[in-house]
């Protein structure tokens, strides 16, 4: 395994450039891609394995003489051919459901519903296919594909499954792409970007898809299902906007903006759409990053266009992520940079919230985590519809990937929890609409299980293997919008003398500290590194993030660099961020302690002061506003924090 | 889905009851989905066992696989990410050790010497545990790009990010992966 080969990492060098909003790779970087290069190359299988494995599979193919009907527990994928027996027993079956649906009908209707009665209704069968179901007014239903690319609405009522598309379309490759299955508000109509066979509309209540184009797009509904406003990848400046029942032909060009558009959402009243919009923008400043975000509102009938904001946005994190609306439509709320814009135009506000406020703020920026290393990087978290209550899913163990779930009523005080339980691994969790039930789900793609789970008694019930689950109803139909209202500026509740603090102990089970009352603290684990996280502070054992947007300063930029390198790289980063002059900084020493001073970088009045705890122990800072004021209660913190290896 | 009968022939050998395509695809990707749960197991032994998984299963879904739709690469790493999430899960429950040099020394010849496979395994080991701390995202871009052989449009494609996205989470990942490894060498030193 020798990395010295000059060729391959000029290749490696190459492959990396500013075009890309990356740094070159420097000289260890390029060795270690060739050192993984050449252990890639090393690693063979044993000849005798590749032999033996191609026998096996030959008598695996021979005792495939016909191979029965695709089963998944609890939820059946329609079989080849219907024989009279499937029919008594779908026959059956539909008798009782309709039994069922008439008893509730009559009866008070019970929260929650016995588990073992909807698992009756959903027993396999074995019929062609599933005949179209009534579905009762406000039921929410799964949007689920099967292996074959077949599209199913299954009611989670009645576990009726309704199937939308045949042949089957959907590619399995969609997550983490900019394209979402997007259902329209009036529930008619699902646009669904596929991976490389375009984009469809399926209608919710029979299977007849209708291709709209070629590429995945990324669509918006206007709040009226009429018109769909969508962007596509071969032309992401460009807004289009599309009458449902036409073709995309018809679609007309009403804006074009400066940058590629990574987010699209219609206003709940219709009169704007709010675009996210990633920019080409150099600072002039060595090494600067090129990439700016902007937020900009189109009016959807004459195609004005109005910046509200612009961030210069360096390493802000793998991807942009999507633009969140307010309930009442007041403000776009971008997580990463804890921005809220006001669609008045009165100007950016930082989205700090104060612990009483903020509980639900922290639930949402918890998503924003999810690509950070280790546990942390697992919290999956959503509000139930009516904001009263709050599950969480995090991993609990990093070899097994196992979750647990905890839902906590937010709505009292103080908060009541409902329930624990672990679960085999997930990546989505998802409230219905009625509130009732909690959906696990994995990405849409990756075949696994989905798991419906009652929101009061936390009793599981797994309604399938082996599918892809695109989302709930209710999940599709958001617009993106968010349940969560404005929350206030956080001001600290007054420190006070240090004697009086709050020892909190083991938390996160290995970190101890003291606390002013009232400070919200954390604990978590970074991978291998601990956290400490005050409701406007993180302290971070790798290296630091900081960043400053307005006046009061807050923002955050996923930014780590080595300790010894920490001042000058801290400098660009701020550069970057506040523009203008080479901020100028002082080394401090506080109480033994190292810091940096950034004199021209200010948070409201103060300059912004980062902090070294140790050699060891570096800190990462999320929000950081009025520093200087809290400099003193910060360190005390640091000093009172112990750590169990 | 209706699979059509295959007929039994007592006499042919078994492989060519196997569809020429799928044979193809076995042929041409064995070493890299090996080397792709190598990279995420860190052990030969179980690398090989999720690699007959993975065409177990892939044999079981040919039928439905659609040529349209991608590379039958990428098809197949799907199944070999389904497959590793399996394993994860029971890692737990089943944990075998890394290769010995004993075992190494069963595998036939032709192939890198029991002592090379063995220090080569290690070093996988190192890498793997190493991967394990990296966030999912930047793991698996490198797991796909440098050890299943992937080009970063392809990895792209697998994990439905776009290519850009997939250049940082690897650029990143190997950053990460360099302190990770770094920080491992001064524990084990």
């Amino acid at each position: 395994m020798n990395p010295e080969n000059a060729g391959q990492k000029a290749n490696w060098k190459s492959r990396f450039s500013r075009a890309d909003s990356l740094p070159p790779l420097d000289e260890a970087d390029q060795n270690l891609a060739c050192e993984l290069d050449a252990l890639a190359q090393a690693a063979h299988p044993s000849q005798e394995f590749v032999s033996q494995l191609k026998r096996d599979l030959g008598q695996q193919a021979v005792r495939r003489v016909a191979r029965p009907a695709l089963r998944f527990p609890g939820l059946h994928w329609p079989g080849p051919a219907a024989n009279l027996r499937a029919r008594l027993i779908l026959g059956a079956q539909l008798a009782g459901m309709a039994a069922l649906l008439i008893l509730l009908s009559l009866s008070p209707r019970l929260l929650p519903q016995e588990p073992v009665q909807r698992q009756q209704v959903i027993q396999p069968t074995q019929q062609e296919n599933t005949p179209a179901a009534i579905f009762p007014a406000g039921s929410d239903f799964l949007i689920l594909a099967g292996p074959d690319g077949q599209v199913y609405r299954m009611d989670l009522e009645t576990g009726q499954r309704t199937n939308l598309s045949d042949p089957g379309l959907y590619g399995p490759v969609e997550a983490g792409s900019r394209s979402h299955p997007n259902l329209s508000p009036d529930r008619q109509t699902l646009a669904l970007p596929t991976h490389d066979q375009g984009t469809w509309l399926l209608s919710m209540e029979e299977s007849q898809p209708r291709k709209i184009a070629n590429g995945g797009l990324q669509t918006t509904w206007s709040p009226d299902s009429r018109q769909l406003a969508f962007i596509s990848a071969e032309n992401p400046q460009a807004v289009f906007l599309l009458d449902r029942d036409q073709d995309a032909g018809s679609a007309s060009e009403i804006a074009r903006l400066d940058g590629k558009i990574f987010s699209l959402v219609w206003s709940p009243a219709g009169e704007w759409i709010a675009a996210g919009i990633a920019g080409e923008e150099e600072t002039g400043a060595p090494n600067s990053q090129p990439l700016s975000l902007a937020v900009a509102l189109i009016d959807p009938i004459s195609g004005e266009t109005r910046v509200m904001a612009q961030f210069p946005n360096p390493y802000l994190s793998e991807d942009p992520f999507d633009l969140i609306l307010t309930a009442d439509g007041k403000e776009i709320w971008y997580l990463p940079l804890m921005a809220a814009i006001p669609v008045d135009g009165s100007g950016l506000r930082p989205l700090a919230a104060n612990p009483a406020a903020g509980k639900n703020v922290g639930i949402q920026l918890s998503q924003t985590f999810e690509n950070l290393p280790g546990p942390a990087s697992d919290i999956y978290s959503t509000a139930s519809p009516d904001g009263a209550s709050t599950a969480t899913g995090y991993k609990t163990s990093l070899e097994t990937g196992e979750m647990e779930v905890v839902a906590v009523q937010t709505a009292s005080d103080p908060a009541q929890h409902l329930w624990s339980r672990r679960f085999p691994p997930f990546k989505r969790l998802m409230w219905t609409e009625e509130g009732r039930s909690l959906i696990l789900a994995n990405s849409q793609d990756i075949l696994g299980e989905v798991w419906r789970v009652d929101a009061v008694s936390g009793e599981p019930e797994r309604l399938g293997d082996q599918i892809y689950v695109l989302g709930t109803g209710w999940a599709l139909d958001m617009n993106r919008q968010s349940v969560i209202q404005p929350a206030e500026l956080a001001h600290y509740p007054e420190p006070g003398p240090s004697e009086n603090w709050t020892r909190h102990e083991k938390i996160g089970t290995w970190l101890t500290l003291s606390a002013p009352q009232g400070w919200h603290v954390a604990g978590s684990k970074h991978a291998d590194l601990p956290m400490v996280e005050l409701m406007n502070v993180e302290f971070l054992g790798t290296g630091m993030e900081a960043a400053s947007l307005g006046e009061d300063g807050l923002a955050a930029s996923f930014y780590r660099v080595p300790l010894d390198s920490m001042a000058p790289e801290l400098r660009e980063a701020l550069h970057r961020i506040v523009g203008g002059t080479d901020p100028q900084w002082e080394p401090l020493e506080i109480n033994g302690m190292k810091a940096y001073r950034f004199i021209d970088v200010k948070l409201g009045s103060d300059p912004v002061t980062i902090f070294l705890p140790t050699e060891k122990y570096l800190i990462e800072i999320m929000k950081y506003p009025a520093v200087s004021e809290y400099d003193g209660v910060f360190m005390q913190i640091l000093d009172s924090l112990e750590i169990e290896p | 889905m209706i699979v059509e009968p295959v007929i039994i022939s007592q006499v042919e050998p078994a492989r060519d009851c196997l569809p020429p395509a799928f044979v193809d695809l076995y042929d041409q990707s064995v070493e890299q989905i090996y080397r792709y749960h190598l990279s995420r197991t860190g052990d030969a032994l179980d690398a090989q066992d999720l690699t007959a998984d993975t065409f177990r299963a892939a044999l079981e879904w040919f039928s439905s696989y659609r040529p349209e739709r991608g590379r039958p690469l990428a098809w197949l790493i799907g199944i070999a990410r389904h497959k590793q999430i399996d394993y994860l899960r029971g890692l737990s429950r089943h944990k075998s050790s890394p290769l010995t040099l004993e075992q190494a020394e069963q595998h036939p010849s032709g192939w890198p010497s029991p002592e090379d496979q063995a220090i080569q395994h290690m070093q996988v080991a190192q890498v793997a545990r190493a991967l394990r701390g990296l966030s999912q995202d930047r793991a698996e871009a490198i797991s796909l790009h440098f050890f299943a052989g992937l080009s970063l449009g392809e990895v792209g494609k697998v994990m439905g990010k776009r290519e850009e996205a997939i250049k940082k989470l690897v650029h990143r990942g190997l950053k990460d992966l360099k302190h990770r490894l770094a920080g491992r060498a001064e524990e084990e030193a």
